[in-house]
């Protein structure tokens, strides 16, 4: 966790500027505030020790009253470009974010769970904010204005500017110390606030199963007891960072205690003139105010960097559409592929090969590895050993060298366990198929036995959507269209017959052995083995174990 | 508001006690500008050193418990911050749970789920980073004020009124003077999105639609750019108006000062502290802006809240006495449950204790409907008895279901089974895991029943999600077992030898089950036809 990260800057081109710009604001922003401290130091001083009237300080007034004018006017800039910088910034790094998360296909949502990996692109990229907008600026202007401020006090007393200058860099070394310390703290309590999210989205969503079971009482206590554990774990890293606040502060509020008493003695003895201990008393926080924030800024932002950590991770990952097109396919070959999922023994998947005009089979028992074959070829997990080759029309190429993009255009699939974004019947069928007619999608519909005045609003039925009006079989024989409307080269379907159970295998043998006639690839994985019948390839997966 | 108020009670008192401290550290550097304008004002007339003796152990003692105060104004904020949004996290889902299961049925993964969550958490902020330094902004400039109305009335008197008009003022410019946003919308429309997109990611990528789901993201996002621009132009205001109105003060007291020292009401000491506490006053209103755009939004959270904090007494005033049958028989006569454009037959049927039922029909012909009436989800019309009783409430926990889309959570294979019986045993567990066959690979693995099943249960195949809900519901012991699909993903012969087993370890009871496969255990077997075909 590094105060700047250079990556941060090239994931976000428009920052540069801003803090360009930023920088001057606060430059003459600073340098507003002296001349503010200056006037009031003299006019003060005028009245207490001249006893003049307010009239007669007339211009120092107006003067006055003109850098408040300015300063407002400089705030209301900062504020702007700040908030509407960061806004930017933060939009353009969530872009990239979900550019890549969507390339990898659902890679993140298994490692940071639904809820973990949106609230990390949304919250996350949100607290970001308190890094851009506040802290990154912040940062530079902490390396400016305190030392010129330091050096305008020291100009007109040495002795205070001494004090200021010897204080200064024991701040940022008591930051360093404590933000060290904080770090992990931060990091364990982004973890423990991902479980937290998790579980309550975990909860909601599972409802009506606890419901059923009687058990939705018992989960509040343990809600209870997650959200505590979080109080806990986040307590433990305010207490830490909070710390370093307090020291920040002490050393801030000090040394002005300090300069104040000793101004005051050495007024006393008539070595210092009071408009110049004013000054330097009115003058001497704004050398800490900047510190102060961005020591401040820092815990702000450090909830944004561990999230920073987990967006990079998913970031830096290389772009994925790379590798030779490819031609018509005649076959697809796999060869001693075997998978070795974490803490697990190995799958192994039998060889076997589907030839263009054949129907290759895939049967075995539940966990025997025939979806994991299917996430092989659809390139969403890579096999620890063994090959997949593609013949085509130039030749044999391996299965990895392939443009992945390109290959997955040419694959249908129905998922063993189908999932649809937002949208009615008819958006979903069309991303299969962007041209069909509605006659086209009523027609593939009706081939899996789907009547459209089944569906409470025919093609515009909506799906996804929490009103979800049709059956669990209906929603798969949906999918199962789906599957079947993409023009393809090679069909995946995993369980077609699953929860459905008029769609006979016959139907499906009929529809499959069109698609194979007409040079599709096919691949079905199955549990029933009347479906056998048509197939010219059959792989028990059951041999093997 | 009222009832998010309400969750407050229990913390209010630390709550308050934090705004107390926080105020006080503010109040602290007031004195601590107090303290030495006069120090230095004084001195500067050459006093013997023992005059300003009280003055710098003043100064000295503002300086430390300045920052002291603070760091434990925000430990007591924080914590109790928190504390509040875990009952508020709890309420809103006890309140979710008494729903009418219909309704919650409905509440799937969408859009409303997502955006509960979402306000929830903005909910927070309101405490933290709006009313806070609201209050804190508040308590110091009534010390300052009260010092500067000690030292010279009128003086109190004039800034007090900019002090008000600023603290009232400037929070309003930055919340209210505003036409709506919709931005929390927009951002629980984004996050919407992004859950979709990560369900959706593997489809997404064959099916071609992400660029689809990447527009429409970009669509929330620039909406909500949009309002962040505005929000951010009323924050510059904000932040402009309070410089002014700082500006405004300090001449003002610049002025009052002046012209109280030459009219002897004010001592000439004073001068600077007169003139000098403006600044420090008006330093607590400089975050308002900032945190008071967030208002509207937050505001709107709660609001969406609102449903879900009320106590909906009607559904909780009838206590029912549960029924204790140990046996039950069920009668079905003319059942057809109510669901819009379908138009089903009649069911009428009994099924005694030691009896199964076996519900086969197409698709969409109400199979699941008809269990969801038994259970309370769906209305019927008709008669269901249960042991010749009308069915009700009371008869809830006589069932033992498997919903076709029963739901696995994101922890380990021991807590998602120990749903079915909380305090079950491995030995227990074990057993059941022998029926669905899958205490074989639970051995094999490295951390046993501790392992994770991963996010919608990712870990596991098809067929071994199934078992474990399977496994889940076998626990129980209730006289009637529902069964929706239950041999979804498994093949012939295990379908064969897992029915088998489950018939058997349920043959005192009263089962149903709805399959698509034809079982090879003893039962009565119903086929439903939708009367439309
Ligand atoms: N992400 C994962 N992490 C760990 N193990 C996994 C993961 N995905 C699959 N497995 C394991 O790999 C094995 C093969 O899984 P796969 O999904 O390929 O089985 P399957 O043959 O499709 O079974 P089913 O018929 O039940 O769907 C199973 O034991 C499963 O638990
Ligand atoms: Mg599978």
């Amino acid at each position: 966790m590094r105060p700047i990260d250079p990556r941060l800057l090239r994931y976000s081109r428009s920052s540069r500027g801003f803090i360009f710009t930023t920088v001057v604001l606060a430059v003459l922003s600073a340098a507003a505030t002296i001349a503010q401290a200056w006037l009031l130091a003299s006019v003060i001083t005028r009245f207490f020790t001249s006893q003049q009237s307010f009239s007669e300080n007339k211009n120092a007034i107006i003067y006055l009253a003109l850098v408040f004018a300015l300063r407002a006017i400089l705030a209301f800039a900062i504020d702007r470009i700040s908030a509407s910088a960061s806004s930017r910034m933060r939009n353009e790094l969530r872009r990239h974010v979900v550019v890549k998360t969507l390339d990898s296909g659902a890679r993140d949502v298994q490692e940071l769970g639904t809820a973990g990996l949106s609230v990390l692109i949304t919250k996350g990229i949100s607290d970001l904010d308190g890094y851009f907008s506040k802290f990154l600026p912040q940062l530079f202007i902490a390396s400016i204005v305190p030392a010129a401020v330091g050096i305008t006090i020291a100009t007109q007393d040495w002795q205070a500017g001494l004090i200021v200058l010897a204080t200064i860099p024991l701040i940022p070394i008591f930051g360093i110390l404590i933000g060290r310390f904080t770090a992990s703290a931060t990091e364990k309590k982004w973890r423990s606030l991902g479980i937290l999210s998790t579980y309550f989205l975990d909860l909601l969503s599972g409802l009506t199963t606890l419901k059923v079971y009687g058990r939705h009482k018992i989960q509040s206590t343990k809600l209870k007891e997650v959200g505590d554990a979080y109080r806990k774990e986040t307590m433990g890293v305010l207490r830490v960072s909070f710390l370093s606040s307090l020291a920040l502060e002490l050393v801030a509020t000090l040394s002005v205690a300090l300069l104040a008493v000793s101004i005051g003695l050495r007024l006393v003895d008539g070595n210092i003139g009071l408009q110049t201990g004013l000054f330097i008393l009115v003058i001497a926080p704004e050398v800490y105010w900047p510190i102060r924030q961005v020591a401040g800024y820092f815990h702000a932002a450090a909830d944004g960097l561990v999230a920073f950590e987990k967006l990079f991770a998913i970031l830096d990952r290389p772009v994925v559409n790379v590798g030779r097109k490819i031609e018509k396919i005649s076959a697809i070959t796999w060869s001693e592929i075997s998978v070795e999922y974490p803490d697990r023994t190995a799958v192994h998947i039998p060889s076997g090969q589907i030839s263009a005009g054949s129907i290759h089979v895939l049967v075995g028992p539940s966990g025997s590895g025939k979806s994991t074959l299917a996430n092989i070829l659809l390139g969403f997990i890579k096999p620890t050993s063994g090959e997949v080759i593609l013949s085509t029309v130039n030749g044999d190429i391996s299965h990895g060298e392939v443009n992945i993009e390109e290959l997955r255009n040419q694959i249908s699939w129905l998922p063993q366990e189908p999932k649809f974004p937002i949208g009615t019947v008819a958006q979903i069928l069309r991303h299969a198929k962007p041209e069909a007619t509605d006659f086209e999608l009523i027609e593939v519909l009706a081939k899996v036995h789907l009547d459209i005045v089944d569906l409470p609003s025919g093609l515009r039925t909506p799906l996804g959507t929490l009103k979800q009006p049709l059956s669990i079989g209906q929603l798969r024989k949906i999918a199962l269209a789906r599957a079947l409307l993409k023009d393809c080269q090679l069909l995946i379907l995993d369980e077609p017959t699953a929860s459905v159970d008029d769609v006979s295998e016959s139907v499906i043998s009929q529809i499959l052995e069109e698609k194979a006639k007409a040079g599709v690839l096919v691949l079905l994985i199955t549990h029933r083995l009347q479906m056998l019948s048509g197939a010219s390839n059959v792989t028990d997966m059951a041999k093997l174990k | 508001m009222r009832n998010l108020i309400t969750l407050l009670k229990p913390n209010w008192k630390q709550l308050a006690f934090g705004g107390l401290l926080g105020g006080l550290s503010l109040g602290a550097a007031v004195g601590l500008l107090a303290a030495s304008a006069w120090l230095i004002s004084m001195a500067s007339t050459r006093p013997p050193i023992l005059v300003l003796e009280v003055a710098i152990v003043a100064v000295r003692f503002f300086g430390l418990s300045r920052g002291t105060l603070k760091y434990a104004a925000r430990i007591t904020e924080h914590d109790a911050a928190l504390k509040i949004q875990t009952s508020l996290r709890i309420k809103v889902y006890e309140e979710i749970s008494k729903f009418m299961p219909a309704t919650f049925v409905k509440l799937s993964r969408g859009n409303l789920l997502s955006q509960i969550i979402n306000d929830v958490e903005l909910v927070q902020d309101l405490w933290l980073r709006v009313f806070m330094p609201w209050l804190n902004a508040l308590i110091a400039g009534v010390s300052g004020l009260g010092i500067i109305y000690y030292l010279l009335p009128s003086a109190g008197n004039a800034l007090s009124l900019i002090f008000l008009a600023a603290i009232f003022l400037i929070p309003i410019l930055a919340s209210v003077i505003s036409t709506p946003q919709n931005e929390r919308e927009h951002e629980g429309e984004l996050f919407s999105q992004i859950m979709q997109v990560a369900e959706s990611a593997n489809e997404a990528l064959i099916f071609n639609f992400k660029d689809d789901l990447l527009i429409e993201m970009e669509i929330a996002q620039d909406a909500i750019a949009i309002a962040q621009e505005k929000s951010a132009k009323r924050v510059g205001y904000a932040s402009a108006m309070h410089i002014l109105l700082l500006g405004v003060a300090s001449l003002t007291a610049l002025y009052l000062a002046a012209k109280g020292y030459l009219d002897q009401e004010l001592a000439g000491v004073n001068v600077a502290v007169i003139a000098l506490l403006p600044l420090v006053i008006f330093e607590g209103i400089s975050t308002l802006p900032a945190a008071f755009a967030q208002l509207s939004k937050i505001l709107e959270a709660a609001r969406n809240l609102e449903p879900y904090l009320e106590n909906n007494s009607s559904q909780n005033t009838e206590v029912v006495s549960k029924s204790l049958a140990q046996e039950v028989t069920i009668d079905f006569h003319d059942v057809n449950p109510v669901i819009p454009d379908a138009n089903c037959a009649p069911l009428t049927t009994t099924i005694r204790p030691g009896e199964t039922l076996i519900i086969m029909g197409k698709s969409g012909s109400g199979k699941s409907s008809l269990i969801n009436s038994l259970l309370g989800f769906t209305p019927f019309t008709g008669h269901i008895a249960i042991n010749n009783e009308e069915l009700g409430p009371k008869h809830e926990d006589l069932f033992s279901t498997l919903l076709q889309d029963d739901y696995l959570f994101a922890t380990s294979i021991r807590e998602n089974i120990r749903i079915g019986k909380p305090d079950a045993t491995d030995i227990e567990i074990e057993k059941v895991l022998e029926i669905v066959e899958l205490a074989e690979l639970v051995k094999q693995l490295p951390q046993g029943l501790d392992t994770h099943v991963g996010p919608l249960g990712y870990n596991f195949s098809g067929g071994e999600k199934q078992r474990i809900k399977l496994a889940r519901l076998l626990l129980r012991n209730t006289p009637v077992f529902i069964l929706d699909e239950p041999f979804e993903f498994l093949d012939a012969s295990q379908v064969a030898r897992i029915s088998k087993r489950i018939a058997g370890a349920l043959a005192e009871k009263t089962v149903i089950i709805v399959s698509h496969l034809e079982l090879d255990i003893p039962a009565k077997v119903i086929t439903l036809v939708n009367s439309l075909n």
